[in-house]
């Protein structure tokens, strides 16, 4: 690796102490250890570290950090600067977010986009409500988990936008929310396909035709919740990650998100935790109606989402520009799009 | 012929976890060789050739059926229009599947690239005639045919 390596962590550590020096001042004597590359993270590099340093009270101090940082080619398009203002809104708020420190949103400190928040004990596993538990929470655990993952998505909709901010950070949807998410989506769509895409076509014809209408309430929507986002720590949610995608919309993008036919293997706990426990508990809470066709739109937007999001990777992969391997499109997202479109002639 | 490229790639993918990965210190390029082993074993080498000129012939002929089926009747044809322009031009020259995997993608991107096009004015049809069972029965065999892809 050479020293301008954007990869290097010995040039990545040097750029972090100096970014951290310019906002405590040089008195603060910063030092960062123990960065490294972590596996994860498709929209976003993350860069665990460590870092200590002076106080101007001559105390000391010691902090888990996490540096996240764009990719050169993100798949999301959410500015660092809306995400950062975003998760500082929520810490005023019960929302689980992560707590923000600093931003270098042209990248020109860091290299690329780049945010420090603070790094929190647990584990995300999109596995974590499967039988095969694998943090080991036994049948009670898993249960208790599935009904405080509820009860988060519930409080981030729950959010006063007003009140919080975020009024002022996230754009309000221009026309409807289901418009304005299947426009932007149809956008992703024509400059990620690298050839025709029937079925991808055909469903967007079918969600055209079934718009719902606008929710009673704009609420905050968190754009990717599922226990993938959720981490986990001694069985309780720690925290919610991964926020490049909130906006403000219809709570019911969320919530078909969540329970989207892809997903329900991840997201219930079959005879225990249905979809229908997921919703009574989710209605309770926020005291929303849920309506069936609106879900519908919702869950079906969702794959439609996956899909664009599969063939952007795609893109970037076949354009060299991504060193995570990307195959053709998911047979399983083509199959439940099929679904979806033969229903009326079946 | 061995290896067969599905022999060839599961070799490649042994080497992979067996051999480089346990060596690689960072904890990120583990993760991305895992997806290179995970994408690989996605795709059945042995056949993609194979079913991709079965998949462009079985298109082929939905595409003829969908054609005549629009000029059957003088108002379904103009209200097609350009779409069925297109499919006729697509069908026109029959189907080759001889001329190697580049010409039959080429081949199947412009057959997907007629139905892109029928898409719009096919619903639009079937909106207006519900009970037009031969347009009904086409639509689902095109969407069949893709579910199968």
């Amino acid at each position: 690796m050479t020293s301008a390596d954007p990869e290097s962590v010995a040039l990545v550590t040097k750029l972090l102490r100096e970014f951290m020096t310019r906002r405590l001042g040089e008195s603060a004597e910063v030092s960062v250890t123990g960065l490294k590359r972590s596996g994860q993270g498709s929209s976003c590099e993350n860069w665990p570290f460590d870092a200590t340093w002076r106080r101007q009270d001559g105390t000391t101090t010691h902090k888990e950090l996490l540096l996240r940082r764009d990719p050169p080619h993100s798949v999301a398009d959410t500015g660092r600067a809306i995400e950062f203002d975003l998760l500082k809104n929520l810490e005023h708020t019960s929302v689980p977010a992560p707590v923000v420190h600093w931003l270098d949103d042209g990248g020109t400190e860091l290299l690329r986009p780049s945010m420090v928040v603070d790094r929190y004990a647990g584990t995300a596993d999109r596995a974590v409500l499967r039988d095969k538990d694998p943090l080991k929470l036994a049948d009670d655990g898993r249960l208790a988990l599935a009904r405080e993952i509820c009860d988060t998505l519930a409080d981030v909709h729950q959010v006063n936008i007003a009140e919080s901010g975020l009024c002022d950070v996230l754009p309000a949807p221009r026309v409807s929310p289901a418009e304005d998410e299947l426009l932007h989506w149809e956008q992703q769509l024509n400059s990620a396909e690298l050839e025709p895409q029937p079925v991808l076509r055909w469903a967007l014809r079918w969600l055209c035709d079934h718009i719902p209408p606008p929710p009673d309430r704009l609420t905050l929507v968190h754009g990717d919740f599922r226990p993938a986002n959720v981490l986990v720590n001694h069985g309780h949610v720690e925290v919610l990650l991964d926020w490049e995608l909130a906006h403000l919309g219809d709570p019911l993008d969320d919530v078909g998100w969540y329970s989207a036919p892809l997903y329900r293997s991840e997201h219930f706990i079959p005879g225990v935790w249905e979809q229908r426990d997921f919703l009574c508990r989710y209605v309770e809470h926020t005291g929303f109606e849920v309506d069936p066709e609106a879900l519908r739109f919702w869950q079906t937007l969702t794959i439609f989402r996956l899909a664009v999001i599969a063939l952007q990777g795609v893109r970037i992969f076949c354009e060299g520009e991504s060193d995570r391997p990307a195959g053709p499109l998911p047979k399983v997202l083509t199959e439940q799009l099929v679904a979806v479109l033969t229903e009326k002639t079946q | 012929m061995h290896p067969t490229p599905a022999e060839l790639l599961a070799g490649v993918c042994r080497i992979l976890s067996e051999v480089i990965e346990p060596d690689l210190s960072s904890e990120y390029a583990r993760a991305r060789s895992r997806e290179v082993r995970a994408t690989l074993i996605q795709i059945d080498w042995d056949n993609a050739g194979i079913d991709l000129g079965v998949r462009v012939a079985r298109l082929h002929n939905l595409l003829v059926d969908c054609g005549e089926w629009i000029d059957a009747e003088p108002t379904r044809r103009a209200h097609f229009g350009t779409a069925g322009s297109r499919l006729r031009s697509v069908t026109s020259n029959g189907v080759d599947i001889t001329g190697g995997f580049d010409a039959a993608n080429r081949q199947r991107a412009a057959q997907d690239d007629a139905i892109v096009a029928l898409i719009n004015p096919l619903e639009d049809w079937l909106t207006d005639h519900p009970d037009d069972s031969h347009g009904n029965s086409l639509r689902r065999n095109l969407l069949e045919h893709y579910r199968q892809a």
